[in-house]
């Protein structure tokens, strides 16, 4: 179920009308109803998934109650192998099992040998690189001894299959996620209008930034070889505002609707386009990713402590596995890579945690020096996004050639035509973020606060692309 | 919970308001602005003399007969009043809105394969999207599902639905005054390019049943006593049969093997300009007695 289709329309209210009035007096009946909700919601796509949720779900449920009564530390070890196992398991045969396959073929092939491997034909199940990283933090933090093992099996179901974030996050720690269903949840007025105003917001970034912007990015990119070089520019930028609208929007809806049962997620996105280099960047971009690759990667493989060579492995090992999180292309890991060579330097010279406060600070605008660093870092966001976006690391190349060429041939399409029709909604967009950059979302504030909202509805229904609803980028991943 | 629901209700009345709003505006515009398609030509009709024909089909009038060219060679005065994607439906409509506003001697069809189909079409309906909650559009078009049942109650749905055709893109230009002069050319529009390949081009369904909606547009020409033809257009290396149309169709004339020479073409299914000059000439001596050399 999208969150922007008519279904979603009527399954939100349904669900809120009956936790609220017909199982708010117990905590128990109002989890059972979040996991029938959830399995709902997540079986409009494909029933057969909810069998392999549920198998993730029980395993890590076992799982974490032996790891409860379990004393010994190899036993303990053995357990949260058995996890990891299950869970990347999982998320390696649905995800990369071709992948590999293809790449193992391709080599022997290199070395004079082919051979005929058959291909599984399977569908990827929708979100399920953020359940299994959910569940896994579970277990991993149930094995730390910094939670204790649940033993209310409904509660657990409902804290793996959540459905506001269940298909593509934020990925909750269950240390923040997992203790809201055990504690009584009445309604909280303030926090219902929140969440209200932030399902508008993501709405906006939805419906009228990625999926405008998405058929341009789709045209540009499937005919970058008769275009100018002004308009692949155009088109890397466009699709930054794509992923971004698309992609934070999801979980600004996300959110939003978790307030109204009263839940509180974490934040995902903090104005990543307004970061003054790539270190800052990765602390506003996806931020319950980083921060999971941070707590269960980076850290226990020394973070930035040793040497030097051992702090620059660590940080292209977390940024490699990052890109190949999203998906099972080289073009990931090249992304990866060109974040990880930015963010190197930063680290080695300790200037990586030089802006950890907001842009502008105190300020109406940025500096000139501050503009230049957030139009710099922008730029390389850019270049990593042309491989995010491109089919094949050869198509992201010829793009990037195309690109430095200062071509100006315009077969097909205009460069006019674009900024008449996507530059002021961007603009708007901006507009709106960096006047609220000390909050957590453009709506948030309560000054204007209707007016802001009935403006902000009134660009979705005169600018929202209705005729051309898009999935959610990240559902793939 | 009542502060919350009260502001739902706000949220509700905004949005209504806004959708309302919207489409007063977007409606008065489609009927006040300057024509951004046929219909609002069309619509915008009142009152001029009568003509001795009109053309009505698909792009395959559209892109095919110049009506200054059919002057030139008979004398007669003409439009066109093909659109892009029209079906029967869409046709039929265009009819019925041309007769409440003006007079024509003759009415010239164009049939084809398509001609079986009784639906509207996503594309071609667009143009009588802004005008559907006009009691004779939502007659024909409330048999077709709950998504023109919407369009009519809900305000500003049809718009929202259509928007890459009939939303700001369109709206705030025909309200700048930038629209397409229609009567520069009575309604024809040449079409470039040159036709690559050589295939056939296979008709996808059989004529099995007579069309419900070209049957009424007989009817309405019989009706208002105006000489109704129906005719194909040429289409490069059609593959298919036509014949039931002979039974179906009055005054039918089978035009679709009357250009052979590739060159004529911009794609199989289309003609270019010189394409055009060519059929507008055999047009004009088909249906013209008195079409000079």
């Amino acid at each position: 179920m999208l969150f922007n289709s008519f279904d979603f329309a009527i399954f939100l209210p349904i669900v809120f009308i009956l936790y609220w009035f017909v199982f708010h007096k117990s905590i128990k009946a109002q989890n059972l109803l979040l996991v029938v909700a959830s399995y709902v919601f997540y079986g409009w796509w494909d029933w057969r998934f909810l069998f392999l949720i549920l198998f993730s779900t029980l395993v890590d449920y076992t799982i974490g109650r032996a790891l409860g009564t379990a004393q010994n530390k190899r036993s303990r070890k053995l357990l949260l192998g058995v996890s990891i196992l299950v869970n990347i398991g999982l998320l390696g045969f649905f995800k990369y099992y071709n992948f590999f396959l293809d790449n193992f073929v391709e080599a022997f092939s290199f070395f004079g040998t082919s051979f005929e491997a058959s291909r599984l034909d399977i569908i990827l199940p929708v979100g399920i690189s953020f359940y299994t990283f959910q569940t896994l933090s579970y277990t991993i933090d149930v094995y730390r001894k910094k939670l204790e093992p649940t033993k209310n099996l409904i509660a657990f179901t409902a804290f793996v299959s959540f459905f506001p974030q269940l298909v593509a996050g934020p990925i909750e720690r269950a240390t923040n996620l997992l203790p809201q269903f055990f504690r009584k949840r009445s309604f909280n007025t303030d926090q219902a209008i929140i969440g209200i105003k932030q399902i508008i917001w993501g709405l906006f970034k939805k419906i009228v930034i990625a999926d405008n912007c998405a058929q341009y990015v789709n045209e540009i990119f499937g005919n970058y070889d008769s275009l100018s070089s002004a308009t692949l520019l155009l088109g890397a930028v466009y699709f930054a505002f794509q992923i971004y609208g698309d992609f934070s929007g999801y979980s600004d809806i996300a959110i939003g609707t978790a307030r109204l049962f009263n839940f509180k997620l974490m934040t995902n996105f903090r104005y990543p386009y307004f970061s003054r280099d790539i270190a800052e960047f990765w602390r506003r971009w996806h931020i319950s990713l980083s921060t999971w690759f941070r707590d269960y990667i980076y850290i226990p493989l020394g973070g930035s402590r040793g040497s030097q060579l051992k702090q620059i492995r660590n940080v292209f090992i977390i940024f490699l596995v990052s890109g190949f999180w999203h998906g099972a292309n080289w073009t990931f890991i090249v992304w990866g890579a060109i974040n990880a060579f930015f963010f190197v330097p930063l680290l080695l010279t300790g200037r990586n945690r030089k802006h950890t406060d907001t842009a502008a600070d105190g300020r109406f605008l940025p500096n000139l020096r501050e503009s230049i660093a957030m139009l710099f870092t922008f730029a390389i966001v850019c270049l990593g996004w042309i491989y995010f976006r491109a089919n094949s690391v050869e198509h992201a190349n010829a793009y990037i050639i195309k690109i430095a060429e200062f071509s100006t041939e315009m077969s097909m399409l205009s460069i006019e035509r674009y900024s008449f029709e996507l530059i002021p909604l961007l603009a708007i967009l901006l507009y709106y973020e960096w006047f609220s950059r000390e909050v957590e979302f453009p709506l948030y504030s309560s000054k204007f606060s209707l007016l802001r909202v009935a403006v902000v509805i009134a660009l979705i229904v005169v600018f929202g692309s209705f005729s051309n609803i898009q999935d959610f980028i990240y559902f793939q991943f | 919970m009542k502060k919350f629901g009260k502001y739902i209700l706000f949220l509700l009345l905004t949005l209504f308001a806004i959708m309302l709003f919207l489409d007063v505006g977007y409606t008065w515009v489609y009927n006040h602005g300057a024509y951004r398609n046929k219909a609002m030509w069309v619509r915008d009709m009142q009152g001029k003399a009568e003509v001795d024909y009109i053309v009505l089909g698909s792009s395959r009038a559209k892109y095919y007969i110049d009506p200054k060219i059919v002057e030139e060679k008979t004398g007669a005065y003409g439009l066109n009043l093909g659109v892009n994607a029209f079906t029967s439906i869409e046709i039929y409509l265009m009819l019925e809105e041309f007769l409440k506003v003006r007079n024509t001697k003759k009415v010239f069809v164009q049939v084809d394969s398509k001609y079986i189909e009784d639906d509207p079409d996503l594309v071609g309906e667009q143009v009588w999207i802004p005008y559907l909650q006009e009691r004779d559009k939502y007659e024909i078009f409330e048999n077709f599902g709950s998504a023109y049942i919407f369009g009519y109650y809900v305000p500003f749905y049809r718009y929202q639905r259509s928007e890459a055709r009939l939303g700001y893109r369109n709206v705030l230009p025909s309200l700048m005054g930038k629209g397409v002069d229609y009567e520069k050319n009575a309604g024809f529009k040449a079409r470039s390019g040159l036709l690559v390949e050589d295939r056939p081009y296979i008709a996808d369904q059989p004529i099995v049943a007579e069309n419900p909606y070209f049957k009424k547009v007989i009817a309405l020409c019989k009706e208002n006593d105006i000489e109704l033809h129906f005719f194909t257009s040429p289409i490069y290396g059609f593959k298919g049969d036509l014949s039931p149309l002979y039974s179906y169709l009055p005054n039918y004339v089978d035009l679709k093997d009357s250009l052979k020479d590739r060159d004529l073409f911009s794609d199989q299914t289309h003609v270019n300009e010189r394409g055009a000059i060519e059929f507008s000439r055999i047009f004009s001596e088909t249906f013209f007695n008195n079409a000079k050399d």
